[in-house]
Order: C-alpha cells, then sequence, then structure tokens
C-alpha cells in the first residue's frame, strides 16, 4: 500500500515539473518571439534609409556668390548630364521683403571639377538657394537651403535620391536588409512551425493551458506594435546622428565609409574652433550654475522646509514661477532686467541666469529628504554643543547628500540643455553655449559634422545616468 | 555675534539668500517686462505700444497662428502619447519601466539637436520642410512630455476600479471611458500644460524646421527684443505671451506633480 | 435537462503563474443556490485567485468553471451574472455615491426613474439611505464598505462574490458588519462566496467552509466539520488550536500514541498504520493527582489494564465536583508547566513524563508544578491520515565521482548504497524525517531553504522546508524554528538510502 501511494505521490511531482517547464519555455518563446519581431521591423524601418545611394555635388559658394561644383559622387555617374537650376532670393529679416526668385540654369557633366560654371550669379547678403534638379526632363531633386556668403560652410553637397539608378550603386545594401529581413521572416516562421510541432507532444489539458495563455497574450501584440513603432519614430532622428557620426562626410546622409576621424578631430581640437570654445563654456557655465543652485537650493529647502505653512506655500510658489514659466519668458524677463540695470552681458549674466532656473529644481529633490529625516537631530546637534554651521556640516548633510546630488545632476542636465535662456542672456560678445552654436550653425544651412560624435556621446551618458537614478530609485525603493 | 549665531540657528533664515534672489533675478525681470510695455524708447509712460499691437496686423495674425500651432500639436501630441501612456501603464504589459524610460530619454537630449535631426531626416527622406515638418518636429519634440505625466497618473491608478467597473458589467471601452479617462485627467491636464505652453512660445524650432518660412510669435518677439529701437514693442508681445500661459497654468493648477524633477 | 442544484461548479482549475507557481492546483468546488460559502486560507493560498476566476478577472490556466450549468471559464467578466466587494471597495472617487451604485445601471441603459428606485433600495439595504450626494472619499471605512455592497447588489446579481470585505475595519466595525452580511444574506436569499483568512469570521458567517492552503482545497464542510473533524494537519492547525501527535492505528476504533493506547471511534484507517491524531484544548479533561500517589504509581511495568483500575479509584476523590466522566478511559498524567487566564478559560501546557506537551483548556486552575491526571473521550479524538510517512523521497541520478545528484544538489553517499548502479542510472533516494540536520547559517549547508511550515508534534516540530530550487523537503527536528527562517540543510552520508527505480 505504502508502494502505491508513494508512486502517486511521484507522478504528481512529475507532473507538477513538466507543468513548470512548460510555463519557462513558453515565456522564452514569447521574449524570443518578440525579439525577432522587433528585428523585423528594424529591418523594414531602416531599409527604406539605407536602400537610397546617394548622387551628391559637392558645390561651393564663394566669397562673391559664385557658384563652382568641386566633386561629385559617385564617380561611376561620371559623363551622365543633369540639369541643375539654382533659384536665389535676397532674405534679409528686417526687410521682410522677398526678391523676386532668379532661375540660374545650367547644364552639368558629371565629370569631376566642372568648369565654366563660376560666377554664376553673385549674392550680396545671406540667401536662400534652391536646387531644382531635372534628368531627362524629369523633376528629380528639389531642396531649398540656406547660404552665407563667405561662410567657411559654403561647401555643401545636394543629394539625389537613387532613383537615378538602383542596381548599379549601393544596391547591395538594400540587398543587405533585404537577406536580413528574408532571415528573420524564416527564423521566425521556423520557430513558430518548430514550437507548433513541439505542441502537439503535449496532453490536451497542456495544449489548451497553452492556448488560453496565448489568448491573453495576442490581446498586446498590437499595443506592442504601436509602442515600437512610435518609439522607432521616436529615435529614428537620434538614430541617424549616431549613426553617422561614424563617417566623416560634410553632409548627414552621405555615407562616405566607416570613420572615426570625427571622433579624433573632437578630441584633438581639430574640430571647428567655434564648436571647441562651445563645448567649454557649456561644461563651465553648467559647473558654476549647478553648484550655485545647489548651494543656494539645498538652503533654502532647508528654511523652507522649517517655515510655517503658510510662508511656506508662498515661498513654493515663488519657487514655482521659474519652472513655469517658459524659456524665453524667463529669458526676455532677465535680459530687459540686464539693460534697465545696464549690466554687460556674457558669462557672468548667463551664469545668473542658469542658477535662476536650476535652483527650483534643487529645492524639489531636496525638500524630500527633509521630510524623510527625523526633524529632532538638528536640534540635538545643536544641544550637544555643535555650531549651526557645524550642525549642518555633520549632521544634516549626509542626510541630504543624495536629494542634493540628484539635485546637482538635473542642475547640470538643465543648464546643458537650455537654449532659450542662454540665447537672451549671452549678449553680443560672440560668447556660444553648445545649444546656441548648434541653432547658428544650423541657421547657416548645416550641422558641423563634429557635432555628430558629440552629440553621440552625450546621448551615451545621459543613458548612463538615466539608467544609474533608475537603479538607484529602485533599489531605494525596495528598502 | 551672538545675536547672528541665533538668527542663524533659527533654520527659518536660511532661505533668505534664495527669496532675495528670486526677488530680485525672478520678480523684478517679470515686473520690467510690463514696466517696459508701458514705457516708450524714454522712459515715459505710453500705451502706444499696445495701440500698435492691435493695429499690427501681421503681429495679430503670428499670435493666432501660433495659438493654433500650438493647440494642434498639443492635440495630436495627446492623441498619440495618451495610447502609448495607457499600454505601458497596463498591468498585465511586460516591460513597462524600461519602455517608459526609452519614451521619457530623448526629453534629455538637446531639443535643438534633436530638430537639427529631424530637419536632417526630412531632408534624407526627401520630404519638404513645411508646416507638416514644424507639426512633426513640434510633436516629436514634446511628445515625452504629454506621454510622461499621464502614464504617472495611470499607474498609480488602482487596476480594482477597472475590474470594479468591468464586474458592474462595463466592456473594456465603457470601462475606458467611464472610469480610465476621468480618472486620469490629471495627468492629461499637467500633459497638455507641459505641451502648450512651450510650444506657444517656441521660436527656434520653427525657424530650423520651415527653413524660416514660418514665423511664431516666439521668433517675433525675439525679432523686437533684440532690435534695440523696438525693445518697448518686444515688451508688449512678451506681456502678450505671459498672459497665455499664465491662463494656461491657471488651468493645469489643479495638480501638483513635480515636472521634470519627477522624471527620474 | 434535469435540474442542476448547482450555481457554481469549479472543475479541476488550475492557476499557473508566469514565473511557473501554481496558484491554484487541482480546485474543484461545487456551490449550491442560496448558499454562503466561505474560502479561508492563509494570505497566498490562492483563495483570491478563486474568486477572481469566478469573478472572470483571471481566466484559468486550465479546467472549467460553470454558472448555472453554463461554461464562463473565458467569459469576460462584465458578461456574467456575478458582482464583486472588493477588498478596499474600489469606489470610483470621480463619482458621488448615488452615481457609484448607478453605475452599473446606467451601463444597461434602464431608465432615470428605475435607476432611482433601484438605488435607493440597495442604499437602504445597506443602511446608507441619505448619502446620495456625498463624495465617496469623504466617508468613513465602515460606509464606504457599505456602498460597496449597495453597488453590488443593486445589479440583482444571482451570486455576490466578497474579497476579504471587512479586513480593513476595525474589530468593532467587523463584528456589526458580520451581522448585517448574514441579515442581507438572507434577505436577498442570492449566493455569497466569501473570501476571508478570519476563521471566527468563517465559522460564524457560512453554512459552508472552504480550507484552502498551497492552491489546493484542504477541506470543504460545515463549521462544525471543519472544526471538530479536521481532515489533515493543516486544517487542524489553522482552525483553532490542537495538539497534534504522531500515531499508530492498531485497528478499527483503536489508536496508540503517547505510548499509551486509546480507544476511538474512527474505523478504515487499516491495521497497524501511522496516523495523525488531534485532540482539541478543550476536549481534554483534568484534574488534579497526589503526587504521593502518582509516585508510586508504576510506570511501566504495569498493563495498561490494571493502570487505568488504579487511576479510576484516584478521580473520585480528587474531581469531587465529578467533571470528569466515569468509565473505561485511558489516563495519562503529567506536570502543568505553564498557565495563563484567557478570560473564561485557563490555558494550560502540560509536559508529561515522556517529553509530549499538551495545550489543554479548562474553567478551573491548576498552577503550575501541578500533577495531574488527564483523559479524552474516544469521540473527540480526530485521527488523520498521514499525508506523509518517516521519508522523503526524491528522484535522484548517480553521477560518475560516485555521487547522487537530487533536489539539485549533489551529494556523497555511502559506496555500499551505489554498488551496482551505473554512472547516469535513475534511482530513488529515501532521506528519513529526523536525519536532515539544519543549520542556521545558509552557507553551512548545501542546499538553503526557508521554514515553510510547522508541526508541533506533542514532543518534536515537523516541518516543511522550501529549498530555493522550490522542493519541499521534510524534517523532524527538536530545535524550535520560526516560520520563515533561513536555513541551510545537511544530510549525513550515511543517512541517504538510494533503490533502484523500478518501472
Amino acid at each position: 500500500m505504502r508502494e502505491s501511494r508513494k508512486s502517486k505521490v511521484e507522478s504528481r511531482k512529475t507532473k507538477v515539473e513538466s507543468r513548470k517547464t512548460a510555463s519557462l519555455k513558453e515565456q522564452r518563446q514569447v521574449t524570443i518571439r518578440r525579439y525577432i519581431f522587433v528585428f523585423i521591423l528594424y529591418s523594414l524601418f531602416l531599409t527604406p534609409l539605407f536602400a537610397q545611394s546617394n548622387l551628391t555635388y559637392e558645390l561651393k559658394v564663394g566669397a562673391t556668390g559664385d557658384v563652382q561644383v568641386l566633386k561629385a559622387f559617385p564617380e561611376s555617374y561620371a559623363g551622365e548630364k543633369v540639369n541643375i537650376r539654382i533659384q536665389t532670393a535676397a532674405l534679409k529679416v528686417e526687410s521682410q521683403k522677398t526678391a523676386a526668385l532668379k532661375d540660374l540654369d545650367f547644364v552639368f557633366v558629371n565629370e569631376g571639377p566642372v568648369e565654366g560654371f563660376d560666377s554664376i550669379y553673385s549674392f550680396t547678403d545671406e540667401a536662400q538657394v534652391r536646387w531644382i534638379v531635372w534628368k531627362n526632363g524629369k523633376e528629380i531633386k528639389n531642396r531649398t537651403q540656406r547660404v552665407l556668403v563667405g561662410n567657411a560652410y559654403n561647401t555643401f553637397e545636394a543629394y539625389l535620391h537613387e532613383q537615378l539608378d538602383k542596381k548599379k550603386n549601393c544596391g547591395w545594401i538594400w540587398w543587405v536588409f533585404a537577406g536580413l529581413l528574408l532571415v528573420g521572416t524564416v527564423l521566425y516562421g521556423g520557430y513558430i512551425f518548430y514550437s507548433r510541432r513541439k505542441e502537439r507532444d503535449l496532453t490536451p489539458v497542456e495544449q489548451e493551458t497553452l492556448r488560453r495563455q496565448r489568448m491573453g497574450m495576442r490581446r498586446h501584440y498590437g499595443s506592442q506594435l504601436y509602442l515600437w513603432l512610435l518609439l522607432m519614430v521616436l529615435y529614428a532622428p537620434i538614430a541617424l546622428i549616431a549613426v553617422f557620426s561614424f563617417t566623416k562626410s560634410k553632409v548627414l546622409g552621405n555615407w562616405t565609409g566607416f570613420s572615426m576621424e570625427l571622433y579624433a578631430n573632437l578630441f584633438t581640437g581639430h574640430a571647428d574652433a567655434g564648436l571647441n570654445s562651445a563645448i567649454w563654456y557649456t561644461v563651465v557655465i553648467a559647473l558654476v550654475a549647478a553648484t550655485c543652485a545647489t548651494i543656494l537650493g539645498t538652503l533654502a529647502a532647508i528654511g523652507i522646509y522649517n517655515m510655517r505653512a503658510r510662508s511656506r506655500k508662498v515661498v513654493s510658489l515663488l519657487n514655482s514661477v521659474p519652472m513655469i514659466n517658459p524659456d524665453i519668458i524667463t529669458g526676455i524677463s532677465l535680459f530687459l532686467l540686464f539693460v534697465a540695470l545696464g549690466m554687460s552681458q556674457g558669462l557672468g549674466t548667463v551664469c545668473i541666469a542658469h542658477v535662476v532656473f536650476c535652483t527650483p529644481y534643487v529645492v524639489l529633490s531636496v525638500l524630500p529628504r527633509l521630510s524623510r529625516m527625523n526633524p529632532n537631530t538638528y536640534e540635538a546637534a545643536l544641544d550637544l554643543g555643535a555650531t549651526p554651521g557645524q550642525a549642518l556640516r555633520m549632521v544634516m548633510l549626509p542626510e541630504l547628500w543624495p536629494g542634493m546630488l540628484s539635485g546637482f545632476i538635473l542642475a547640470l542636465t538643465l543648464s546643458v540643455d537650455d537654449f532659450g535662456v542662454t540665447f537672451f542672456t549671452k549678449g553680443s560678445g560672440g560668447l556660444e553655449t553648445l545649444s546656441t552654436f548648434i541653432y547658428s550653425d544650423a541657421r547657416k544651412g548645416g550641422l558641423t559634422p563634429e557635432l555628430r560624435p558629440l552629440f553621440t556621446i552625450i546621448l551615451l551618458v545621459m543613458l548612463t545616468v538615466l539608467i544609474y537614478i533608475n537603479i538607484r530609485n529602485s533599489k531605494q525603493e525596495e528598502k | 555675534m551672538n545675536k547672528i549665531l541665533q538668527i542663524a540657528s533659527s533654520r527659518r533664515t536660511w532661505a533668505w539668500p534664495y527669496i532675495l534672489f528670486m526677488l530680485l533675478f525672478v520678480v523684478l525681470p517679470l515686473i520690467l517686462v510690463g514696466v517696459y510695455a508701458f514705457t516708450d524708447i524714454d522712459g515715459h509712460f505710453t500705451v502706444r505700444n499696445f495701440a500698435k499691437f492691435f493695429s499690427h496686423s501681421e503681429a495679430i495674425q503670428t499670435f493666432l497662428y501660433s495659438v493654433m500651432i500650438a493647440v494642434f500639436n498639443t492635440a495630436i501630441c495627446l492623441l498619440i502619447g495618451y495610447p502609448a501612456a495607457y499600454i505601458m501603464a497596463q498591468e498585465d504589459f511586460k516591460t513597462p519601466k524600461v519602455m517608459a524610460m526609452l519614451f521619457i530619454l530623448p526629453m534629455w537630449i538637446n531639443f535643438l539637436l534633436r530638430t537639427v535631426a529631424t530637419v536632417e531626416l526630412f531632408n534624407m527622406l526627401g520630404l519638404p520642410l513645411g508646416e507638416g515638418a514644424l507639426l512633426f518636429g513640434l510633436c516629436y519634440d514634446y511628445l515625452p512630455f504629454m506621454i510622461y505625466p499621464i502614464y504617472n497618473t495611470l499607474q498609480k491608478m488602482d487596476n480594482s476600479l477597472v475590474e470594479a467597473a468591468q464586474d458592474l458589467g462595463a466592456n473594456r471601452w465603457q470601462s475606458f471611458w467611464k472610469v480610465i479617462v476621468p480618472l486620469s485627467m490629471p495627468g492629461v491636464y499637467s500633459g497638455i500644460v507641459m505641451v502648450f505652453m512651450p510650444t506657444v512660445s517656441t521660436f527656434a524650432i520653427a525657424e530650423l524646421l520651415t527653413h524660416n518660412n514660418i514665423k511664431l510669435f516666439g521668433s517675433l518677439i525675439q525679432d523686437y527684443i533684440t532690435t534695440t529701437d523696438l525693445l518697448n514693442y518686444g515688451a508688449v508681445l512678451s506681456l502678450v505671451l505671459l498672459i497665455i500661459i499664465a491662463l494656461t497654468s491657471f488651468f493645469g493648477d489643479n495638480n501638483d506633480d513635480g515636472e521634470k524633477g519627477g522624471m527620474i | 435537462m434535469g435540474k442542476n442544484p448547482f450555481i457554481i461548479e469549479v472543475n479541476h482549475v488550475f492557476k499557473q503563474f508566469e514565473d511557473g507557481k501554481f496558484a491554484l492546483n487541482d480546485v474543484s468546488l461545487q456551490v449550491k443556490k442560496g448558499e454562503f460559502v466561505t474560502i479561508l486560507g492563509p494570505s497566498g493560498c490562492g483563495k483570491t485567485t478563486l474568486l477572481r476566476c469566478i469573478a472572470g478577472f483571471q481566466v484559468a490556466s486550465s479546467g472549467d468553471i460553470l454558472l448555472k450549468g453554463e461554461d464562463v471559464t473565458k467569459t469576460p467578466p462584465y458578461k456574467r451574472p456575478v458582482n464583486t466587494v472588493f477588498q478596499k471597495y474600489a469606489l470610483f472617487p470621480h463619482l458621488n455615491v448615488f452615481n457609484n451604485v448607478a453605475f452599473g445601471l446606467k451601463l444597461k441603459k434602464e431608465d432615470p426613474e428605475t435607476i432611482k428606485k433601484k438605488v435607493r433600495k440597495a442604499l437602504k439595504m445597506a443602511n446608507m439611505t441619505g448619502y446620495e450626494e456625498r463624495k465617496v472619499d469623504t466617508l468613513s471605512g465602515g460606509q464606504q464598505q457599505r456602498v460597496a455592497i449597495a453597488r453590488a447588489i443593486v445589479n440583482e446579481p444571482e451570486v455576490l462574490l466578497l474579497d476579504e470585505p471587512l479586513s480593513a475595519l476595525d474589530l468593532k466595525m467587523r463584528h456589526d458588519m458580520q451581522i448585517e452580511l448574514k441579515e442581507l444574506h438572507e434577505k436577498l436569499g442570492i449566493t455569497f462566496i466569501y473570501v476571508t483568512h478570519d476563521q471566527e469570521e468563517a465559522l460564524t458567517l457560512s453554512d459552508r467552509v472552504v480550507v484552502m492552503n498551497e492552491g489546493k482545497i484542504q477541506q470543504i464542510g460545515t463549521p462544525t466539520d471543519i472544526y471538530n473533524e479536521p481532515q489533515n494537519c493543516f486544517v487542524a492547525d489553522f482552525i483553532g488550536e490542537s495538539n497534534i501527535l504522531s500515531g499508530t492505528m492498531i485497528k478499527d476504533k483503536k489508536v496508540e500514541f503517547c505510548g499509551q493506547e486509546f480507544d476511538c471511534i474512527d474505523t478504515g484507517f487499516g491495521e497497524n498504520n501511522p496516523v495523525d491524531v488531534v485532540i482539541r484544548p478543550e476536549d481534554i479533561y483534568i484534574w488534579k493527582v497526589e503526587s504521593q500517589k502518582s509516585k508510586d504509581r508504576p510506570a511501566d511495568s504495569k498493563t495498561a489494564d490494571a493502570d487505568r483500575a488504579q487511576t479510576d479509584s484516584q478521580n473520585i476523590e480528587d474531581d469531587p465536583e465529578d467533571r470528569v466522566p466515569k468509565g473505561k478511559f485511558t489516563k495519562w498524567y503529567g506536570e502543568v508547566q505553564s498557565c495563563i487566564f484567557k478570560g473564561v478559560h485557563y490555558e494550560m501546557r502540560v509536559l508529561t513524563k515522556d517529553g509530549y506537551e499538551f495545550l489543554i483548556q479548562d474553567y478551573h486552575e491548576y498552577l503550575p508544578g501541578t500533577e495531574v491526571g488527564m483523559l479524552v473521550r474516544p469521540e473527540d479524538i480526530q485521527i488523520m491520515k498521514k499525508e506523509h510517512y518517516i521519508y522523503n523521497y526524491f528522484e535522484g541520478e548517480v553521477l560518475k565521482n560516485g555521487k547522487v545528484r537530487f533536489i539539485g544538489a549533489e551529494w556523497e553517499v555511502l559506496p555500499k548504497q551505489i554498488e551496482g548502479l551505473e554512472p547516469g542510472e535513475k534511482v530513488q533516494v529515501k532521506v528519513p524525517f529526523r536525519s536532515i540536520d539544519l543549520q542556521d547559517y545558509e552557507e553551512e549547508g548545501k542546499l538553503s531553504g526557508e521554514v515553510h511550515f510547522i508541526l508541533y508534534k506533542g514532543n518534536h516540530y515537523h516541518l516543511t522546508i522550501r529549498t530555493d530550487e522550490g522542493y519541499d523537503l521534510y524534517v523532524n527536528t527538536h530545535d524550535v524554528w520560526d516560520d520563515g527562517d533561513r536555513v541551510g540543510v545537511v544530510i549525513p552520508k550515511d543517512k541517504i538510502l538510494i533503490d533502484k527505480l523500478v518501472d
């Protein structure tokens, strides 16, 4: 009798075990399927981006506004006839007038540097150039670019879509992605087929269990797809910059082979001088502003915490004003203040402005730590003979430290990120931070190539900081 | 000396430097905007600047256009962001934390760079820059600000409320509209404020995304305020913007969620 | 089709969560129309999961659930004729009391007049008349509870599910609400399924109690059945207090424990089979014995019958109030260790000479140090089948290095145990309960685990240790452990017995 009972127990145990593994397997299957699914989506999404091989013309607008064709890629197009029309229009903001477009037609034979196209049209000021490119009487390219006469970056590239000749050139990229897509699809299909085959060996009860589990998950497929698509759109521009930081072409979207040259330039100071000083200023301003904001904000938080309810409300309201105010209002109001006070605008004013909008966030990150603290420790320290300064240093700071740190980091990122306030308070002395540099750079019609690696590095740093803070927060929550 | 010590040991006083600082650099400048709006170039009181604004059809048109763009952008962000936040806040959804982080991360990257990247993407895909690009870029820049607060309120919501609704006979659709949506309204308000306010006051993005073809109110203010003799008129425009901001923040007043502070 | 007496039928339902754990493990249950059924169990036993499966918030992994004979296993909650009262009420904070109660009716598109009438009636039933316009967050816990009940019953469900509805209320409020719930059940005449971890609540309210543990139903029965005739150690231990002892069923109506034979009324356990014996503390009679006489009493040499004859005569003088039943009852003796006044009765711990400890409740006080005699009536001895015997059984595998792998670790064994076995061969491993050593520090053991369940067996503890890999080990020990203690597990190599596995 004991034997039979025992074997019953055993069989029950193994049954439970097999169920357990079945569920784990199902989970793994779902994970694998999700990865394959995302992979396919990405292939679909990225293929058109890379499938176009660009026919690129590098043109130079000279000091007098003359246009010169420097180079054309790829060389295999040599000998092909392309019509290019350049439309220009003087564009002065103040006058609000737009000159009539002038058409400059010329035929371009792709044979490397071409003579005979110098001195086509002379610009006098900032201008907008519109390229219209025909081939065989069909318009294939219509692009507007901004040019500044005499600017170092007037060499710019106009690129054409691969409607010209797809198969001949960069078709291989397309094939690679198509291949990847095919592999992904085959893997996915194979996996489904394989797991369905496996399922046939299960008992009917287990099959029913799997079916019910899957029923719950299928509901999410649509939602998952939505989120992933949204993320892809959200990250497409970012990914674009990150990807093209590994090639040295001047224009984004023109892949001229893998290269770390831009990174090297960035770190050896071979990048544009304006960019170098912008990075330098950004770091200095961020550090100064964040430090001041942390000190000021921590003191303020301690003060606010110990205030009576009514005055606390008033100060909290005051604290929230810079957070609610959009950049432009903060910037303009400070600009007016500096004008009224007759202060010359420069590094100092920018730092003050940054402290203004950073401090409220420091206050907000220190306050919760204070409310978690035992309110009597400070008094206890005073009671034991510490001066207020000592009590602050020895009793309060160790407790407030994490809040101050996250406030400091927050202030740093806000300061680095800021454009609006800096723009209005930097004055006209040539002070540029990264943001304002990007702005003026972009207005000129292109992005300094070294910004791409810089951006990629910032992205990675941000990612690391965010992950670090998240991990720390979740650990604290566990406690 | 003793007296100083006494003052310092009352911790209430520790906020004084900050209060002083804020009065000087936040309150005073805002008052100055008003002062400049009501004075002419020589500092005499005048309402001519306002008269100019109301007869300046370009300014009014730009203003209305900016508000319209901001409303559109807010609506689009809400339409796209709400479902995303809702899906992520679902209890049985697998990887919500990482997902939410991924959605919030772009917020921390310089928005000008993101805008430039958007412009480049449009160029690369051969899409024309203009109103469409402007809306796309704005939406792209501010979507995280919509998703985050909604996600937060939805996540804090007790799931048993939804279950209670279903238990009482509401199908998924009904329980969504009758329970989830009303309860997530604080998050929606705060998202609307966080998207609408920066959009209505934006100035650099529009320029880059439309190749300066479309001018928003922010750019207009920028043009005037940086021109010395038109500074007072610029102050009037800023005041108009300030009023809009004040009205909007009043609209979203019923929630106290810290904005960026809560995002990490 | 014949009339189905059951309104709810749960057939072999399993519910497995993603981590592989079973919240419900083969649960079957039938509920008659109009019954008040309570599902009782400790937290995490699966009782709420079962309720949620019936309500439709969770879908069973396998098995089915029938409502009025109709399969509703996969039916969404809004299509089921059941309503739930949630643990923390789950009232809609954006609606006032009236709209909360009217929520379900409005969804059904009933006309406003009917809605008003029905809501008023439901609120009256729940004693909440006059609160219609109040916001729900201004109500007290008890009032919110009443609104939650009104909101559920206004839809006239055929089954009302209550998920620990009183757990958030204070003691006094809870008692009042218990009475109200009972009255409500009688008034409405519908089926109530009530989930709680409070045994008193379960016993007072329900027609039938379902005791659950670890995702399995331990026992179903009326409150009296559950209390007086627990079917296993878990139920005996969980409901009320009890003395649980290991014994042997000598034959029908004859059981041996504490070294003595007792008459009992249970049959059908076979002959000389190990069993568990449960005696409720209030069922043991106790009286004072003169220590002189008890010392004189020859302890072991005499037969049980002679012993009985002698002690019978003792009773008469020591029990002047005549409380102890007369007759041929087996008696045993011990010394009172502690005595605590519990309000109505005294609770005493009595230690016998053989080292068995008994918990006894009596109206009389016997001070520590008193020698006492004890007896129990045959009908108060509850016999239960032993769930597991002396050995842990595991499936193992012989390894090349002469070790044996089981429960997720490699163990050294005596060479003679694996003589003639090939490496890789599957074997059955036996480890006696009392041969497993538990260490205070998990690092000292080969495996680490947690004390999962403790049963005091009179003179030793019977522990269930759940290892981190998810295996259950049964251990008999004299050491005192607490629930949830982390332990290291050591099995001496000479205590591991290997059997060849025969298919």
